[in-house]
């Protein structure tokens, strides 16, 4: 008797034979299928590491409502605006490169917890230490520096409570606290800016059930303040510059994308509301032999991007723009014209340490 | 040939409108004029053609004669200049587009600020760029500093920060803001203009001082 097996009758992008080995992989589709629509007139925001950019500014030129909550005043020029990171992401929150400062951000946004007053001081200027790089130059005085905050997490608390979609692009499981205040920087202090102290400053790389229930935190928590929004997680293809932790980058970069993309996948699965978008794989899966890569094996290429989003747009069923103008609140000659290349990555700045 | 015969030369928006009637009230002439709305000096308002000083918006200029401005540069006496001061408009625009968007304006750092001012404010740093390099005695004077309270904060920041660029430029400044405005640095009620529904300019007293000072320190005399 022929009691037939689950694999006899599943299409041919379940099996790696007729989904890969057998296509050139520029011609390989249906890598993904979305767990809900995102429709041109829903509300987008993006934030998290630095291939979070990529896929605001696609959405943005192709009409999806991609949408700056805390925009550039009128009149700044672009090149400023970019420099003091306005429509970087939704928000001026800069890089969030883990789910602990996420938490903080939306945690302070909500006031659920109070933004802390910790400011770090260098030649006269005065840097976020959750943002460090946010202003070129710091700000003129502690003051300023809280004020421009304010903004941010008025900017984000908006954001959260009026969007449809939200687009967190997982960066890494390694990060810095402070020991005393239990929160998390941007960056290791004494890199971007402030004083590194090893007494205070610790490293810590992050495990799995701890990316994971902090992601659901987080997603709960904005889920309760705006029932209507959903998530869409990816994970950055992009390598470590750097690894605090005792192993090899190579080794550390393997750690850290595994775990992240464990919880994206397993938070996709365990609510309808969340859906993971399989960036990671489109880049730095080994069938395409590292051909979206730089030969540094680690910035991404533009044909990548572009590629990625090409799967991108396939999945929602829409045929891509070449150069739509964005809609929405978005400031449209930041996002259409901007040098698509030209992204803001702060765990960048760790290669100036590399002393060999 | 230019010649002296008129004591200043003044070019600028509404704001200068009320010092030139101040200066005719104490008897003293003037070559140029003012021309209206202050916006105009944020687009690209002139261009130079030989010596001449050629406005290049002559249609949205309140009908300023073309020939009006022509001898600005070879000008031999102090000129006075409300150029770029039109800080209501630019912090109006700035506070307001911010509130749509649920965020303060006042809460904008110093070098965003600045940054808006290098490149809002272009085409008037031009234009007193060219005066300086040009030798010209040129003097700058602030706006009547009365503004609603959504953009008080932000217009006086970014009146200050042009206020400092042209100093560093070279142009000296007209300043009587400590005698014409109160505590909180908001002009003084009895020098508020006159004309019904006019929440931005001050009246003839107030350009009477501004002149005054101008001429004070210009070393003009009736």
């Amino acid at each position: 008797m022929d009691f037939g097996n689950p694999y006899r009758d599943m299409p041919a992008n379940r099996f790696w034979r007729s989904a890969i080995a057998d296509r050139d992989f520029l011609g390989v589709d249906k890598m993904w299928t979305p767990a809900f629509d995102i429709r041109p007139e829903d509300t987008v925001i993006t934030a998290g590491s630095c291939f979070a950019q990529h896929i605001g500014r696609a959405l943005a030129k192709n009409g999806y409502g991609w949408t700056d909550f805390e925009p550039a005043p009128p009149m700044l020029p672009d090149e400023a605006a970019k420099a003091f990171n306005f429509g970087i992401f939704s928000f001026r929150t800069g890089n969030i490169y883990t789910t602990p400062q996420l938490a903080q951000w939306v945690n302070w946004a909500l006031k659920r917890a109070d933004p802390p007053k910790e400011v770090w001081e260098e030649d006269g200027r005065f840097f976020d230490p959750f943002r460090p790089q946010i202003e070129p130059n710091g700000f003129g005085s502690a003051d300023e520096m809280f004020a421009a905050r304010n903004n941010t997490l008025a900017a984000l608390k908006r954001a959260i409570h009026t969007s449809d979609i939200f687009v967190f692009t997982l960066g890494l499981t390694e990060m810095w606290e402070n020991t005393e205040t239990g929160l998390a920087y941007a960056m290791c202090p004494g890199t971007a800016a402030g004083v590194f102290d090893p007494e205070i400053h610790k490293f810590k790389n992050l495990t799995y059930p701890e990316i994971y229930s902090g992601m659901r935190d987080v997603i709960n928590l904005v889920k309760r303040v705006n029932p209507k929004i959903k998530f869409l997680l990816t994970v950055s293809p992009v390598p470590l510059t750097a690894t605090a932790s005792p192993d090899h980058v190579l080794v550390a970069n393997t750690y850290s994308k595994s775990v992240l993309r464990s919880v994206a996948g397993d938070l996709a699965n365990a609510y309808d509301f969340v859906d993971y978008f399989p960036s990671f794989e489109i880049i730095s899966s080994v069938p395409n032999r590292a051909m979206f890569y730089e030969p540094n094996m680690r910035s991404v290429r533009r044909e990548g991007v572009d590629f990625v989003m090409s799967h991108f747009f396939k999945g929602l069923g829409v045929e891509q723009k070449e150069a739509a103008r964005p809609t929405g609140l978005t400031r449209e000659i930041l996002a259409a014209e901007r040098n698509e290349d030209d992204i803001v990555c702060e765990e960048e700045i760790l290669e100036a340490n590399n002393a060999n | 040939m230019p010649t002296n015969q008129s004591d200043f030369f003044l070019i600028g928006d509404s704001n200068a409108s009320v010092i030139a009637r101040a200066a005719n009230a104490q008897g003293y002439t003037f070559k140029g004029r003012a021309i209206g709305p202050g916006r105009i000096f944020d687009t690209d308002f002139f261009t130079v053609k030989g010596d001449r000083f050629v406005m290049t918006l002559p249609e949205k200029t309140n009908n300023v004669a073309p020939d009006s401005f022509f001898d600005l540069l070879e000008w031999k006496g102090p000129i006075l200049s409300t150029v770029g001061f039109n800080s209501q408009l630019i912090g109006q625009t700035v506070a307001r587009d911010m509130r749509i968007h649920g965020l303060d304006a006042r809460n904008l750092s110093q070098a965003v600020l600045e940054a808006l001012v290098g490149n809002w404010k272009a085409p008037a740093l031009r234009f007193y760029s060219l005066l300086v390099e040009r030798g010209c005695d040129i003097w700058f004077t602030h706006s009547p500093q009365r503004f609603p309270d959504l953009y008080f904060d932000v217009a006086i920041r970014l009146e200050n920060i042009l206020r400092q660029r042209l100093i560093d430029l070279g142009v000296s400044p007209v300043d009587v803001r400590a005698a014409t405005t109160d505590s909180e640095g908001k002009l003084l009620e009895q020098l508020h203009s006159d004309l019904p529904r006019d929440q931005t300019h001050g009246n003839i007293e107030w350009g009477g001082l501004v002149f005054g000072d101008f001429a004070r320190q210009a070393g003009l005399s009736a």
